[in-house]
């Protein structure tokens, strides 16, 4: 082989490894940029997730709060005023006292006790609704739905023999508290319709007002109202999902979809 | 006549082998198991160079079968560092594929290029089988679900230094023969012989590099 072709042979050798090495450099540059893109879109998804937790966590504690707050209320106003009440009616009596006196003050305070104990049954009633256990979910919201019909037409349809864990109906008849009072408070509708059906496994809760509507994007928003953030962290927790359907008709149609956790058809 | 650096960086590229060996006896405790085996790879890599040296050093006519036994060496160590990526479905084929180039190694150093010339056919195999397993890896990295840093995976440096040398060393490898057929042929032909392998040493500088990262990064749990 000649000068010439040793210098041939040699210019293609050293520009093939200079080429293909800067082939591999570039591989691998490729990589380190993309997984480094994707390490940081990962990092900015999980603060996001992060964020929504900790905003679903705020929500639920202070739904808590709010309703602690409320049975402190309903146990100082109601409760302790009546239980009072009935302290000084009974202290008014003396073994000096006329017997109509005595008779009437006993009369009195035996009615305070009663009212006392209606009230304490309307509390346990609001903490946990007996019918829901006893009746099931559908008895219990046309129960719910009987307190405050009225002013508004309020309507249920839905199967009785309903076959979901006990939990799971709890977390139901609660979105179903709240989206009634989102139309009664918010909403200002008239006319409020639940349609409840089970398919399988899933619990289908078809909700329809004439009301003025909300946004469903405002769900994941900060300016999501507690009420709406209880829904969304129940839906969580049950695995559910609520979707709203946009047509023309005015007023909100949701559809709520929940699933059953649970193996056993039995509850 | 060649300029004298070429020679000195072939010289240089050879005993730097020991750095990372010197990293791995230090950090020997906490290494992973990859990095255990590319240890091991280095310290087989030492001891192959050592005999190589020794034998030149006593004139002895040819040390190509010591660097053929090290060719077959590195294959299957590097293969076993990459066998974890791979689900145990795969592991299967794969081992196969280690059986079958072992046994086209064989096949070359008996029939094709015997032990004792330079296995050009077995190293450009070799370099390809080891790109692979590289590319593979990065493929793994982009079809991941989870991701983490990559300074702290030593397989990511492994990988790395494997792709920048091997897809160069295999263009050298593909004409080698060449490359060795002039050198022979014509003993002043050695700006040929040692600029190419000058180059191949001063990448082989970057792969030292990786594998001594490789060995001293402190991995991921």
């Amino acid at each position: 082989m000649g000068e010439g072709a040793e210098i041939t042979l040699l210019e293609i050798i050293l520009i093939g490894m200079l080429g293909m090495f800067l082939l591999g450099l570039a591989v691998v540059v490729f990589f380190v940029v993309y997984q480094r893109r994707l390490l940081r879109q990962q990092e900015l998804n999980q603060q996001i997730k992060e964020e929504y937790q900790k905003d679903l966590l705020r929500a639920t504690v202070d739904s808590r709060e709010k309703e602690r707050h409320r049975i402190a209320e309903s146990l100082h106003d109601e409760i302790g005023a009546l239980l009072t009440t009935s302290k000084l009616h009974l202290g008014q009596i003396k073994p000096s006292s006329a017997q109509n006196t005595v008779e009437e003050r006993v009369q009195s305070s035996l009615d305070i006790i009663s009212e006392t104990i209606q009230s304490v049954r309307q509390i346990s009633h609001d903490l946990k609704p007996p019918v829901l256990e006893s009746l099931g979910l559908v008895a219990a919201i046309r129960s719910l739905i009987g307190k405050v019909a009225g002013e508004v037409t309020v309507s249920c349809d839905g199967p009785e023999g309903l076959t979901i864990p006990p939990d799971e109906s709890l977390g139901c008849y609660r979105i179903i508290q709240e989206l009634l009072q989102n139309a009664l408070k918010h909403a200002q509708a008239t006319e409020i319709h639940f349609d409840i059906r089970q398919s399988g496994r899933s619990l289908i809760i078809d909700y329809r007002d004439n009301g003025v509507g909300f946004d469903i994007a405002r769900l994941n928003g900060k300016d999501a109202g507690l009420g709406l953030r209880n829904i969304e962290s129940r839906l969580n927790l049950m695995e559910g999902h609520m979707e709203k359907v946009d047509n023309d008709a005015p007023g909100t149609h949701l559809i709520i979809k929940t699933y059953s956790q649970n193996d056993s058809d039995d509850y | 006549m060649a300029p004298d650096y070429l020679e000195y960086i072939t010289k240089f590229s050879q005993f730097c082998i020991g750095i990372p060996l010197i990293v791995g006896l230090v950090f020997y405790r906490r290494l992973n198991r990859s990095q255990r085996l590319l240890f091991f790879l280095v310290l087989a890599s030492s001891i192959f160079e050592t005999i190589a040296s020794i034998m030149t050093a006593y004139k002895f006519s040819n040390n190509l079968y010591v660097y053929n036994s090290y060719t077959v060496i590195n294959l299957n160590i590097i293969f076993f560092i990459y066998l974890g990526l791979f689900s145990p479905k795969s592991k299967t084929y794969i081992k196969g594929f280690l059986i079958l180039a072992n046994g086209f190694a064989i096949y070359n150093a008996i029939f094709l290029q015997p032990f004792d010339t330079f296995n050009s056919y077995t190293l450009v195999m070799v370099s390809t089988i080891l790109l692979l397993l590289a590319l593979s890896y990065f493929y793994r990295l982009m079809t991941d679900i989870k991701f983490h840093k990559l300074e702290r995976d030593p397989l990511f440096w492994l990988s790395a230094g494997i792709i920048m040398y091997y897809s160069s060393a295999i263009v050298l490898f593909f004409f080698s023969n060449h490359v060795m057929a002039t050198y022979e042929t014509n003993p002043n032909a050695d700006l040929l012989f040692l600029a190419s392998w000058g180059l191949n040493s001063i990448f082989n500088l970057i792969l030292i590099t990786a594998y001594t990262i490789t060995i001293w990064v402190k991995a991921l749990k």
